[in-house]
C-alpha cells in the first residue's frame, strides 16, 4: 500500500473514517423518505399504470341533476360508442376505506357484476383483473393486502348495512365502505394473493341500471381503443356536469395533482436534509483537514503536485462516500424488511425499489460530496510548510 | 551550484515599516560539501533556505541553480526540483502521524514500494533507529528518533542538495554529532546546507556563512 494512497489514510484512521462514512451514509434517509412517498400512491399505480381500455361513469353529486343526467346518458349511450369501444354494461361499485402507508384514509371503487358472464366479458376485454381470476356468484374476491388493511377475513360474509356507507361482517365487526351503490344481498369474501389493492365480486341480487356505467373496447387495436376511450370520457365530462367519466389516464392525472404537492415538500426536505448533512460533514472535514494541515504542507514541500493532493483527498472522500452509501443502503434494506414484516399484517407494506428514492439520495449525496471536494481545492492552495 | 545575486526578501512589503529577512545577499555555493549557515533567531537563515529551495519567492534579486533561475519557474519544474533534486529536513520534522517510520521515509520515493522500503530500512538503521522502531508511528517515538526519520526521508531520493533547518535541534549532543557525521559523509558528493544557531555542530563544515539581520556578516572557509 502506497503511503500517499487514499487507503493508507483510511486504514490508519479507521474510527474517524467510519464516523465520516456513517455521516455521509445518512443521505440515504432521503431514500426512505421518497420510498414512503412513493408508497402513498403505489397501490393506485398498480391499477392505473395500465393501458386505457375501459372507463366508468359515476354520479359526481347526489342531487337530482345527477340522476337526470345519468338517465339521459343511458338513453343515448349508443351515440357515444365507436367502432373500437362498442361495449358497455351497468355495474355496482364497492370500495372499503383503507389506510395508506402514511396513515391517511383512502378509497378506491371496485366493480361488482350482475353475473359471472358479465364479469368474464369485462375481465377478458380489459386489463383490470388477472386473466385467470375466476369469481363465482355471491363471491367477493379481495387481494390480501386490501383485505388485511380493511379487516376482511377469508370466508367473511359481507352484508349491506342500511346505515349508508357501512358493510357488516357476519361476526358483527363493521368495515367502513366508501362505495356501495345499490348493493343488496350478501357476498362471501375470498382472499387472493395479488399485488396491490384489488376487489371485485358477482351478485345476482344486483337489481338495477342506476349504478356505474362501464364502457370498454373489444378489438385487438389497443391504441385505437385507448384513443376512443379518452375521447368518449372527455365528451361525457364536457357534457354532463354531475357525472364523471373516469379512465386510467384521468385517474393518473388526479393522482399526480394530489401527489405533486407532497413531492414538492419531499424536494424541500431533501434540500434541507442535504444542506444539514453537507454542513455537518464539511465542518467535520474542515476539522479533520485542520489536523492534517502539516501533512498536506509536507506533501507540497516534498514535491507532490497540488492536483495529486486534491486527487488523494477526492479519492478518500469518494471511498468514504461509497462506503457510507453502501452502509446506508444496508440499513435501509433491513429497515424496510423489518417495517414490511411489521406492517404486512395490517395490509401495509413498501412495494419495491423507489426510483424517486434513488434520485433523492443521489441529489442529497451530491449536495454533501461536491462541496467537500470543491473546498479541498481551496484548502490545498493555502497549505505552506513555511507558514507554521 | 547555487548562486544568489542581490537576493532580497521583504516581509510585510505592503506595510509602511518593511521587514527585511534577507537584504542584497550575494553568495555562491559549490556542487558538493557541507555548508553551515549560522546566526541568531530571526536573522534570516530559514528564509535563505526557503528561497533557495523554492519554498518561498524572493522579493528582489536572483537565485540560480545550475545556472538557471529558480524564481519564476513553472509549477512542474518547481515540483521536479523539490522531489528529485532537493531534500528537506525542517525544524519541526513534519512527519505524518498516522504513518510508520518506514512509510514516512518512502512517502515521496520515486522507486517501487518494495525497493523503497528496503532502502528506507537501511537508511533508518544507518542513522541510528533500531529494527523494532521501524514500524512505529511518530507518536510512539522520541523527538530525536523523529528527527532521524525526517533526515532519512530527506535522503531517500538521493537529492543533489539537502537542506537541513536545525537538524539537531531535538537531539542530545551525542546524537547530534552522530547525525552531523552522517551529513558530513553525505556531503562528499552532494551539497548539504545546514542551518543552525549552534556553532559547535558545524565545526566540520567546509564553509560557514554567518548571517545577521538578513545580511552576511562573515564567511569562513575551512582549510
Amino acid at each position: 500500500m502506497k503511503p500517499f494512497g487514499a487507503l493508507c489514510f483510511i486504514k490508519n484512521n479507521m474510527l474517524r473514517c467510519i464516523v465520516l462514512a456513517i455521516m455521509m451514509g445518512c443521505v440515504t434517509v432521503c431514500y426512505m423518505g421518497a420510498l414512503y412517498m412513493d408508497n402513498i400512491s403505489e397501490p393506485f399505480w398498480i391499477r392505473y399504470n395500465k393501458k386505457i381500455d375501459n372507463a366508468y361513469v359515476y354520479k359526481n353529486t347526489s342531487n337530482n341533476g345527477a340522476i337526470e343526467e345519468q338517465k339521459e346518458l343511458g338513453t343515448h349511450i349508443e351515440d357515444y360508442l365507436t367502432e373500437h369501444v362498442n361495449k358497455y354494461m351497468y355495474i355496482d361499485m364497492i370500495g372499503f376505506d383503507f389506510t395508506s402507508i402514511m396513515g391517511f384514509n383512502n378509497n378506491m371503487g371496485f366493480p361488482v357484476f350482475e353475473s359471472v358472464e358479465d364479469y368474464k366479458e369485462f375481465r377478458n376485454h380489459t386489463s383490470m383483473f388477472p386473466k385467470d381470476l375466476e369469481v363465482k356468484d355471491g363471491e367477493l374476491v379481495v387481494s390480501r393486502m386490501y383485505a388485511n388493511n380493511v379487516g376482511i377475513k377469508d370466508g367473511d360474509t359481507i352484508i349491506y348495512n342500511k346505515n349508508a356507507g357501512k358493510c357488516d361482517r357476519v361476526d358483527e365487526h363493521t368495515v367502513r365502505t366508501s362505495f356501495v351503490r345499490l348493493y343488496k344481498g350478501e357476498l362471501k369474501a375470498r382472499i387472493i394473493d395479488v399485488d396491490g389493492m384489488l376487489c371485485t365480486g358477482v351478485s345476482k341480487d344486483y337489481d338495477g341500471n342506476d349504478g356505474c356505467l362501464f364502457f370498454y373496447g373489444t378489438g385487438d387495436d389497443k391504441d385505437k381503443i385507448e384513443n376512443d376511450i379518452k375521447k368518449i370520457s372527455d365528451e361525457i365530462n364536457g357534457k354532463f356536469k354531475n357525472l364523471r367519466a373516469e379512465n386510467n389516464k384521468l385517474s393518473r392525472d388526479d393522482l399526480n395533482t394530489q401527489i405533486g404537492f407532497m413531492y414538492s415538500v419531499l424536494g424541500m426536505i431533501i434540500v434541507v436534509v442535504g444542506a444539514v448533512i453537507a454542513i455537518t460533514v464539511n465542518a467535520t472535514y474542515a476539522a479533520t483537514y485542520e489536523k492534517r494541515k502539516y501533512e498536506f504542507s509536507i506533501y507540497k514541500a516534498l514535491g507532490f503536485k497540488r492536483r495529486e493532493i486534491i486527487s488523494k483527498i477526492t479519492k478518500e472522500t469518494i471511498i468514504l462516500n461509497i462506503t457510507g452509501i453502501l452502509f446506508g443502503t444496508v440499513v435501509c434494506t433491513i429497515s424496510v424488511a423489518i417495517l414490511n414484516n411489521l406492517l404486512y399484517e395490517r395490509g401495509l407494506h413498501f412495494y419495491s425499489i423507489s426510483s424517486n428514492g434513488i434520485i433523492a439520495t443521489v441529489i442529497c449525496n451530491a449536495l454533501v460530496v461536491i462541496p467537500v471536494i470543491l473546498l479541498s481545492f481551496k484548502r490545498t492552495a493555502k497549505y505552506d510548510v513555511t507558514a507554521y | 551550484m547555487f548562486e544568489l545575486k542581490d537576493a532580497t526578501m521583504i516581509y510585510d512589503i505592503e506595510k509602511e515599516e518593511m521587514v527585511y529577512a534577507m537584504k542584497n545577499i550575494n553568495l555562491s555555493f559549490p556542487d558538493t560539501g557541507l555548508i553551515g549557515i549560522i546566526g541568531p533567531s530571526g536573522s534570516g537563515k530559514s528564509t535563505l533556505m526557503y528561497t533557495m529551495s523554492t519554498l518561498k519567492k524572493l522579493t528582489e534579486g536572483e537565485i540560480l541553480y545550475n545556472g538557471e533561475s529558480v524564481i519564476n519557474i513553472s509549477d512542474s519544474k518547481r515540483q521536479h526540483l523539490r522531489r528529485d533534486e532537493f531534500g528537506f529536513v525542517f525544524q519541526r520534522h513534519y512527519l505524518v502521524p498516522y504513518m510508520t517510520a518506514v512509510e514516512n521515509v518512502i512517502l515521496a520515493a520515486n522507486d517501487s514500494i518494495a525497493k523503497s522500503k528496503e532502502k528506507a530500512r537501511n537508511l533508518l538503521l544507518e542513522i541510528g533507529l533500531r529494527e523494532k522502531e521501524l514500524n512505529k508511528k511518530p507518536g510512539k517515538l522520541s523527538g530525536g528518533q523523529r528527527q532521524r526519520i525526517a533526515i532519512a526521508r530527506a535522503m531517500m531520493n538521493d537529492p543533489k542538495v539537502l537542506f537541513a533547518d536545525e537538524p539537531t535541534a531535538s537531539l542530545d549532543h551525542e546524537n547530534a554529532f552522530l547525525v552531523m557525521k552522517k551529513l558530513k559523509e553525505y556531503s562528499k558528493n552532494r551539497l548539504v546546507i545546514v542551518i543552525t544557531h549552534d556553532a559547535s555542530i558545524i565545526k566540520d563544515a567546509d564553509k560557514v556563512i554567518e548571517i545577521w539581520d538578513g545580511t552576511i556578516a562573515n564567511i569562513k572557509e575551512s582549510v
